[in-house]
Protein backbone atom coordinates (compact mmCIF):
# COMPACT_ATOMS: atom_id res chain seq x y z
CA UNK A 1 0.00 0.00 0.00
CA UNK A 2 2.59 2.67 0.34
CA UNK A 3 4.54 1.66 -2.77
CA UNK A 4 1.19 2.71 -4.51
CA UNK A 5 0.77 6.05 -2.44
CA UNK A 6 4.34 6.94 -3.40
CA UNK A 7 3.77 5.88 -6.77
CA UNK A 8 0.68 7.69 -7.08
CA UNK A 9 2.42 10.90 -5.60
CA UNK A 10 5.53 10.34 -8.18
CA UNK A 11 2.86 10.74 -10.85
CA UNK A 12 1.08 13.69 -9.41
CA UNK A 13 4.44 15.21 -9.13
CA UNK A 14 4.97 14.30 -12.95
CA UNK A 15 1.75 15.24 -14.06
CA UNK A 16 1.80 18.84 -12.55
CA UNK A 17 5.07 19.25 -13.22
CA UNK A 18 4.01 18.37 -17.59
CA UNK A 19 1.62 20.89 -17.10
CA UNK A 20 3.99 23.64 -16.25
CA UNK A 21 6.06 22.94 -18.91
CA UNK A 22 3.30 22.16 -21.33
CA UNK A 23 0.15 24.70 -20.68
CA UNK A 24 -2.83 22.65 -21.45
CA UNK A 25 -5.57 23.49 -24.00
CA UNK A 26 -7.79 25.89 -23.45
CA UNK A 27 -10.77 24.13 -25.05
CA UNK A 28 -10.86 21.41 -27.71
CA UNK A 29 -13.02 21.41 -30.71
CA UNK A 30 -13.75 17.99 -32.73
CA UNK A 31 -13.91 17.91 -36.52
CA UNK A 32 -15.65 14.44 -37.58
CA UNK A 33 -14.28 13.63 -41.13
CA UNK A 34 -17.34 10.96 -42.47
CA UNK A 35 -18.59 10.70 -46.16
CA UNK A 36 -15.78 12.73 -47.52
CA UNK A 37 -16.96 15.67 -45.79
CA UNK A 38 -15.46 17.72 -42.56
CA UNK A 39 -18.19 18.27 -40.01
CA UNK A 40 -19.08 20.62 -39.34
CA UNK A 41 -17.41 22.58 -41.72
CA UNK A 42 -16.54 25.63 -40.79
CA UNK A 43 -14.93 25.52 -36.85
CA UNK A 44 -14.41 28.91 -34.74
CA UNK A 45 -12.25 28.89 -31.91
CA UNK A 46 -9.79 30.58 -29.61
CA UNK A 47 -5.69 31.18 -29.51
CA UNK A 48 -4.54 28.57 -27.41
CA UNK A 49 -7.39 25.57 -28.52
CA UNK A 50 -6.79 22.69 -30.51
CA UNK A 51 -8.96 21.38 -32.78
CA UNK A 52 -9.13 17.78 -33.69
CA UNK A 53 -9.81 15.97 -36.72
CA UNK A 54 -10.81 12.43 -36.26
CA UNK A 55 -11.41 10.19 -39.33
CA UNK A 56 -14.20 7.64 -39.62
CA UNK A 57 -14.12 6.89 -43.30
CA UNK A 58 -12.34 3.82 -45.11
CA UNK A 59 -9.46 5.84 -46.48
CA UNK A 60 -7.17 7.87 -46.09
CA UNK A 61 -7.48 12.02 -45.84
CA UNK A 62 -5.31 14.49 -45.22
CA UNK A 63 -6.12 18.12 -43.17
CA UNK A 64 -4.38 20.73 -45.13
CA UNK A 65 -4.28 24.44 -44.30
CA UNK A 66 -3.30 25.95 -47.84
CA UNK A 67 -1.10 28.27 -45.79
CA UNK A 68 0.92 25.75 -44.96
CA UNK A 69 0.10 26.65 -41.11
CA UNK A 70 -0.90 22.58 -40.30
CA UNK A 71 -0.69 19.60 -42.70
CA UNK A 72 -2.13 16.56 -40.72
CA UNK A 73 -2.57 12.64 -42.05
CA UNK A 74 -5.61 11.47 -40.64
CA UNK A 75 -5.41 7.45 -41.32
CA UNK A 76 -8.81 5.93 -41.18
CA UNK A 77 -10.35 5.42 -37.78
CA UNK A 78 -7.70 7.51 -36.25
CA UNK A 79 -7.17 11.46 -35.37
CA UNK A 80 -4.80 14.15 -35.90
CA UNK A 81 -5.04 17.31 -33.84
CA UNK A 82 -3.56 21.18 -34.22
CA UNK A 83 -3.41 23.93 -31.34
CA UNK A 84 -3.64 27.24 -32.77
CA UNK A 85 -1.09 29.42 -32.05
CA UNK A 86 -2.49 32.81 -33.34
CA UNK A 87 -5.23 33.99 -34.74
CA UNK A 88 -6.42 33.60 -38.37
CA UNK A 89 -8.92 32.28 -40.84
CA UNK A 90 -7.35 28.86 -41.90
CA UNK A 91 -9.02 27.63 -45.36
CA UNK A 92 -8.01 23.53 -45.42
CA UNK A 93 -8.55 20.45 -47.75
CA UNK A 94 -7.82 16.94 -47.99
CA UNK A 95 -4.41 16.40 -50.21
CA UNK A 96 -5.68 13.67 -51.17
CA UNK A 97 -9.34 14.34 -52.30
CA UNK A 98 -9.36 18.13 -52.72
CA UNK A 99 -13.18 18.32 -53.34
CA UNK A 100 -13.18 17.56 -49.26
CA UNK A 101 -12.82 21.92 -47.50
CA UNK A 102 -13.09 23.36 -44.26
CA UNK A 103 -12.36 26.73 -42.66
CA UNK A 104 -10.89 27.22 -39.32
CA UNK A 105 -11.36 30.54 -37.60
CA UNK A 106 -9.28 31.44 -35.00
CA UNK A 107 -10.22 34.76 -32.80
CA UNK A 108 -7.95 36.75 -30.39
CA UNK B 1 -12.31 4.19 -73.13
CA UNK B 2 -13.93 5.02 -76.08
CA UNK B 3 -16.35 2.10 -76.46
CA UNK B 4 -17.47 2.68 -73.01
CA UNK B 5 -18.08 6.40 -73.34
CA UNK B 6 -19.91 5.29 -76.66
CA UNK B 7 -21.73 2.87 -74.61
CA UNK B 8 -22.42 5.40 -71.90
CA UNK B 9 -23.23 8.14 -74.33
CA UNK B 10 -25.50 5.29 -76.14
CA UNK B 11 -27.42 4.03 -73.16
CA UNK B 12 -28.01 7.77 -72.27
CA UNK B 13 -29.47 8.10 -75.90
CA UNK B 14 -32.57 5.88 -75.68
CA UNK B 15 -35.85 6.07 -74.97
CA UNK B 16 -36.26 6.06 -70.96
CA UNK B 17 -37.84 2.23 -71.57
CA UNK B 18 -35.17 0.74 -73.62
CA UNK B 19 -32.48 2.28 -71.06
CA UNK B 20 -34.77 0.64 -67.83
CA UNK B 21 -34.65 -2.92 -70.35
CA UNK B 22 -30.61 -2.82 -71.12
CA UNK B 23 -29.60 -1.11 -67.47
CA UNK B 24 -27.28 -3.06 -66.23
CA UNK B 25 -28.00 -5.86 -63.09
CA UNK B 26 -26.51 -5.10 -59.76
CA UNK B 27 -24.00 -8.42 -60.56
CA UNK B 28 -22.79 -6.50 -63.96
CA UNK B 29 -22.90 -3.15 -61.63
CA UNK B 30 -20.70 -4.52 -58.70
CA UNK B 31 -18.27 -6.06 -62.39
CA UNK B 32 -18.15 -2.69 -63.93
CA UNK B 33 -16.89 -1.21 -60.46
CA UNK B 34 -14.59 -3.73 -59.61
CA UNK B 35 -13.04 -4.10 -63.04
CA UNK B 36 -12.42 -0.39 -63.15
CA UNK B 37 -10.95 -0.09 -59.70
CA UNK B 38 -8.18 -2.53 -60.43
CA UNK B 39 -7.34 -0.95 -64.14
CA UNK B 40 -6.27 2.05 -61.83
CA UNK B 41 -4.31 0.06 -59.47
CA UNK B 42 -2.60 -1.27 -62.62
CA UNK B 43 -1.74 1.84 -63.98
CA UNK B 44 -0.55 3.17 -60.39
CA UNK B 45 1.44 0.03 -60.13
CA UNK B 46 3.11 1.08 -63.77
CA UNK B 47 3.51 4.71 -62.40
CA UNK B 48 5.41 3.30 -59.26
CA UNK B 49 7.84 0.97 -61.57
CA UNK B 50 9.14 3.99 -63.67
CA UNK B 51 8.44 7.57 -62.40
CA UNK B 52 10.65 9.24 -59.75
CA UNK B 53 8.47 11.90 -59.73
CA UNK B 54 7.66 12.32 -55.73
CA UNK B 55 3.98 13.87 -56.50
CA UNK B 56 3.74 11.22 -59.08
CA UNK B 57 4.53 8.01 -56.94
CA UNK B 58 2.33 9.83 -54.17
CA UNK B 59 -0.57 9.87 -56.23
CA UNK B 60 -0.05 6.90 -57.46
CA UNK B 61 0.09 5.01 -54.08
CA UNK B 62 -3.42 6.82 -53.06
CA UNK B 63 -5.08 5.36 -56.13
CA UNK B 64 -3.65 1.70 -54.78
CA UNK B 65 -4.61 2.23 -51.37
CA UNK B 66 -8.20 4.28 -52.01
CA UNK B 67 -9.19 1.38 -55.38
CA UNK B 68 -7.87 -1.38 -53.21
CA UNK B 69 -10.25 -0.30 -49.93
CA UNK B 70 -13.32 0.58 -52.51
CA UNK B 71 -12.64 -2.83 -54.15
CA UNK B 72 -12.22 -4.66 -50.51
CA UNK B 73 -15.39 -2.83 -49.25
CA UNK B 74 -17.38 -4.18 -52.82
CA UNK B 75 -15.93 -7.76 -52.06
CA UNK B 76 -17.93 -7.67 -48.53
CA UNK B 77 -21.07 -6.10 -50.17
CA UNK B 78 -21.37 -9.09 -52.41
CA UNK B 79 -20.45 -11.54 -50.06
CA UNK B 80 -23.21 -10.25 -47.91
CA UNK B 81 -25.77 -10.09 -50.37
CA UNK B 82 -24.69 -13.60 -51.93
CA UNK B 83 -24.38 -11.98 -55.42
CA UNK B 84 -21.70 -13.26 -57.59
CA UNK B 85 -19.89 -10.12 -59.86
CA UNK B 86 -21.34 -11.08 -63.62
CA UNK B 87 -18.76 -10.19 -66.11
CA UNK B 88 -20.30 -7.77 -69.09
CA UNK B 89 -19.54 -5.91 -72.46
CA UNK B 90 -19.09 -2.89 -70.58
CA UNK B 91 -16.54 -4.67 -68.15
CA UNK B 92 -14.61 -6.41 -71.06
CA UNK B 93 -14.74 -2.76 -72.85
CA UNK B 94 -13.04 -1.41 -69.47
CA UNK B 95 -10.66 -4.36 -69.62
CA UNK B 96 -9.61 -4.27 -73.38
CA UNK B 97 -8.74 -0.36 -73.23
CA UNK B 98 -6.75 -0.60 -70.21
CA UNK B 99 -4.38 -2.91 -71.16
CA UNK B 100 -3.95 -0.78 -75.07
CA UNK B 101 -3.18 1.92 -72.58
CA UNK B 102 -0.74 -0.08 -70.54
CA UNK B 103 0.95 -1.02 -73.29
CA UNK B 104 1.01 2.66 -74.06
CA UNK B 105 2.39 3.78 -70.72
CA UNK B 106 5.02 1.58 -70.70
CA UNK B 107 6.81 2.40 -73.54
CA UNK B 108 7.26 5.64 -71.61
CA UNK B 109 9.49 6.72 -69.66
CA UNK B 110 10.82 10.27 -67.19
CA UNK B 111 8.48 13.33 -67.66
CA UNK B 112 6.62 12.08 -70.94
CA UNK B 113 5.77 9.09 -68.94
CA UNK B 114 4.86 11.10 -65.97
CA UNK B 115 2.46 13.69 -68.07
CA UNK B 116 0.92 10.38 -70.10
CA UNK B 117 -0.03 8.79 -66.69
CA UNK B 118 -1.43 12.24 -65.16
CA UNK B 119 -3.02 13.06 -68.51
CA UNK B 120 -4.45 9.64 -68.37
CA UNK B 121 -5.82 9.27 -64.64
CA UNK B 122 -8.05 12.94 -65.41
CA UNK B 123 -9.68 11.41 -68.55
CA UNK B 124 -9.96 7.83 -67.09
CA UNK B 125 -11.34 9.51 -63.48
CA UNK B 126 -13.57 11.62 -65.85
CA UNK B 127 -14.71 8.92 -68.05
CA UNK B 128 -15.80 6.04 -64.88
CA UNK B 129 -17.41 9.11 -62.84
CA UNK B 130 -19.73 9.98 -66.03
CA UNK B 131 -20.96 6.04 -65.57
CA UNK B 132 -20.70 5.78 -61.82
CA UNK B 133 -22.35 8.97 -62.07
CA UNK B 134 -25.41 8.73 -64.79
CA UNK B 135 -25.32 4.78 -65.73
CA UNK B 136 -24.31 2.57 -62.24
CA UNK B 137 -26.18 4.41 -59.77
CA UNK B 138 -29.65 4.52 -61.41
CA UNK B 139 -29.27 1.92 -62.18
CA UNK B 140 -28.39 0.17 -58.61
CA UNK B 141 -31.51 -1.46 -57.16
CA UNK B 142 -29.74 -3.09 -53.75
CA UNK B 143 -29.73 0.04 -51.50
CA UNK B 144 -26.58 -0.68 -50.04
CA UNK B 145 -24.48 -1.27 -53.78
CA UNK B 146 -25.84 2.17 -54.15
CA UNK B 147 -24.68 3.61 -51.20
CA UNK B 148 -21.04 2.15 -52.04
CA UNK B 149 -20.98 3.42 -55.26
CA UNK B 150 -22.21 6.74 -53.77
CA UNK B 151 -19.27 7.06 -51.76
CA UNK B 152 -16.83 6.04 -54.46
CA UNK B 153 -18.08 8.23 -56.70
CA UNK B 154 -17.09 11.02 -54.45
CA UNK B 155 -13.64 9.44 -53.38
CA UNK B 156 -13.15 8.84 -57.35
CA UNK B 157 -14.01 12.66 -57.86
CA UNK B 158 -11.12 13.73 -55.31
CA UNK B 159 -9.01 11.14 -57.43
CA UNK B 160 -9.98 13.19 -60.44
CA UNK B 161 -9.94 17.13 -59.16
CA UNK B 162 -6.17 15.17 -57.68
CA UNK B 163 -4.59 14.24 -60.96
CA UNK B 164 -5.97 17.85 -62.72
CA UNK B 165 -3.30 19.09 -60.06
CA UNK B 166 -1.00 17.30 -60.83
CA UNK B 167 -1.13 17.66 -64.76
CA UNK B 168 -0.89 21.55 -63.90
CA UNK B 169 2.03 20.99 -61.70
CA UNK B 170 3.56 18.77 -64.01
CA UNK B 171 3.37 21.41 -66.76
CA UNK B 172 4.31 24.20 -64.34
CA UNK B 173 7.70 22.20 -63.72
CA UNK B 174 8.04 21.82 -67.80
CA UNK B 175 7.43 25.19 -68.23
CA UNK B 176 9.87 25.75 -65.55
CA UNK B 177 12.89 23.93 -66.91
CA UNK B 178 12.52 25.42 -69.86
CA UNK B 179 12.93 28.93 -68.33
Amino acid sequence: MRNVAILAAFCALFVTAGARVAPADKAAHVVVIDNLEFSPAIVTMRVGDRVAFFNKDFVEHTATAQNGAFDLATPKGKQASWRAAKAGEFAYFCRLHPNMTGMVRVVP
Amino acid sequence: MKLVTAFVAATLAMPLAARAADAPTDPQIAHIAYTAGTVDIAYAQIALQKSKNKAVREFATEMVKDHKAVNDKALALVAKLGVTPEDNATSQSIAAQAAEKRVELSKLSGAAFDRAYAENEVAYHTMVNGAVDTLLIPAASNGELKALLKVGLKIFLGHQQHAEHMVSRLSHDKAASKE
